[in-house]
């Protein structure tokens, strides 16, 4: 054998082994057993083994779940599964202040643990951005008064 | 900043002179809590990031800094009496 | 814009590679009108990424951080494409260009990857609020740069040239698999991170400036990737000259 057909051979136990490594990872169950975040629906479904541990819960902030307290430096609101109103949903009190992003409906990160009070105690609060990119007011606003306009539409803040 | 500490002294001086300790409170409040916060704690939850110029000047220069640094590692490394070029 | 423009793009930075490579002419000077094309469009990106380009609806100024971000990360990607192509080439005809472009094309993208994640991180804290969390874009990014920095390390730990460039080409083959992982990893797992955006969801001049620096960065990318081939060359020849004290012969090219 020479050399050359020895690279050659190999160059394909190579492409074999990471194709295999690959589709082991991309259909595999790796992909079930790696969770970054539960949606409340699939914390809910654990039920009591939920309680206690340390995990991450990620969804949507329902409108109009937002509760600061008097301070402004604390809060409680509603993550849901999605943007449906009949979606599951878990009440959760931040000890934290949370990012300027943080508005009803925006989509959030907590770290912290369920308890049997039903209430998902957090100290690590982090909100995430959509993939969509838009100028101020390019749904109809005036771009020159675009944190005005938002501000109209948004009572998150009930200072 | 002078604004901040000048305005304190009068509001401390004030809370003296008639109403001691309890007004006190929501001046300490947004000082202590700001180092959490990237921006401060007054635009927390606003739902849009005022400010925060100095992560974009951060980002923009680390990449045009990283360039340059690049750049010049290849200068340095550059090899040496090579016949087919020079640079 | 149609999509397949971007790779087209790269496909022209392919071939100027190759130009630079086979044709020894063109190595004395293609890298200087392009260079200067970097500059002059970097300084410009300055203006269109902080003036120019409009601020985004919810993090205002900060979106800025997208025009440098995105196409450093972007530059990584190909970076290691070309990488492994190089890696494959190798092993069905040995050659030493394409051993030494590979070289070079793996640590032209750690830089770019380097610098990208830590410009992500930049735009994270005011963001998501954090630097840094394990998310699975997060977690599959950092084990992409740390196979390169590993391939890296492989190639300067042996000595022997061809063992080498045989099996830092596998380490080559091995360490792509990440490369789709990467790309996935926010389709296949819950992130924090937002998946991949398109023209459809980035406003028009948005989308401009981006393509602005990934322009800017393409022309880096060659110029990166052809100096530091060059230097892997010289170390070759450095290499292969030692032992027998005679006239350099010319490689195989």
């Amino acid at each position: 054998m020479t050399a050359e057909s020895r690279n050659r051979l190999i160059a394909v136990g190579a492409i074999l082994v990471a194709g295999a490594a690959l589709s082991w990872i991309a259909f595999g169950n790796i992909g079930e057993n790696l969770v970054y975040y539960w949606k409340p629906s699939e914390m809910l479904a654990q039920g009591d083994k939920a309680y206690g541990a340390t995990v991450r819960l990620g969804g949507v902030v329902v409108p109009g779940s937002v509760q600061w307290s008097p301070e402004h430096t604390s809060l409680t609101f509603d993550v849901a599964d999605t943007h449906q109103p009949a979606a599951p949903k878990v009440k959760v009190s931040s000890e934290v202040t949370p990012p300027q992003m943080f508005r009803e409906g925006i989509g959030v990160v907590v770290e912290g643990s369920f308890a049997s009070d039903q209430v998902f105690k957090t100290n690590r609060l982090m909100v995430n951005h959509s993939n969509e990119y838009r100028a101020p007011g390019s749904d109809g606003g005036m771009p020159s008064d675009w944190k005005g306009s938002l501000s109209q539409a948004d009572t998150t803040t009930e200072k | 900043m002078k604004t901040l500490v000048a305005a304190s002294v009068l509001f401390a001086g004030l809370a003296l002179a008639d109403l001691p300790a309890a007004e006190q409170k929501p001046e300490v409040v947004p000082e202590a809590a700001a180092p959490k916060h990237p921006q401060g704690i007054e635009n927390a939850g606003a739902g849009v990031i005022s400010g925060g110029w100095e992560y974009v000047y951060a980002a923009y220069t680390l990449g045009t800094l990283g360039v340059l640094g690049f750049a010049t590692s290849l200068f340095f490394r550059r090899p040496k009496a090579q016949p087919e070029r020079t640079s | 814009m149609p999509p397949f423009v971007p790779l087209t793009l790269f496909a022209l930075v392919v071939a100027a590679i190759i130009a630079h490579v086979a044709v020894p002419s063109v190595r004395g000077w293609l890298w200087k009108p392009i260079a200067g094309l970097g500059a002059f469009m970097l300084v410009a990106l300055w203006y269109l990424g902080l003036v120019w380009a409009p601020p985004e609806q919810f993090m205002s100024d900060v979106g800025r951080i997208l025009y440098v971000h995105v196409p450093h990360v972007w530059m990584a990607l190909l970076a290691f494409t070309l990488n492994v192509g190089c890696a494959v080439a190798y092993l069905m005809k040995k050659s030493f260009v394409t051993d030494a472009l590979a070289e070079s094309a793996a640590e032209v993208g750690v830089y770019f990857g380097a610098v990208g994640v830590t410009m992500g991180s930049i735009w994270a804290r005011p963001t998501w609020g954090v630097w840094w969390d394990w998310d699975p874009r997060l977690i599959s990014t950092t084990v992409m740069l740390l196979a390169y920095v590993g391939y890296l390390a492989l190639r300067s730990f042996t000595e022997d040239p061809e063992r080498r460039a045989t099996w830092s080409a596998v380490a080559a083959i091995l360490s792509y698999v990440s490369l789709p992982i990467v790309w996935f990893s926010v389709r296949w797992w819950n992130s924090l991170h937002q998946v991949q955006s398109s023209p459809s969801t980035v406003d028009k001049p948005m989308v401009q400036v981006l393509r602005w620096g990934a322009i800017t960065l393409l022309c880096f990318l060659y110029v990166f990737i052809v100096k530091r081939y060059q230097i892997a060359r010289s170390r070759q020849t450095a290499a292969m000259e030692l032992p027998p004290l005679e006239a350099p012969r010319p490689e195989a090219a």
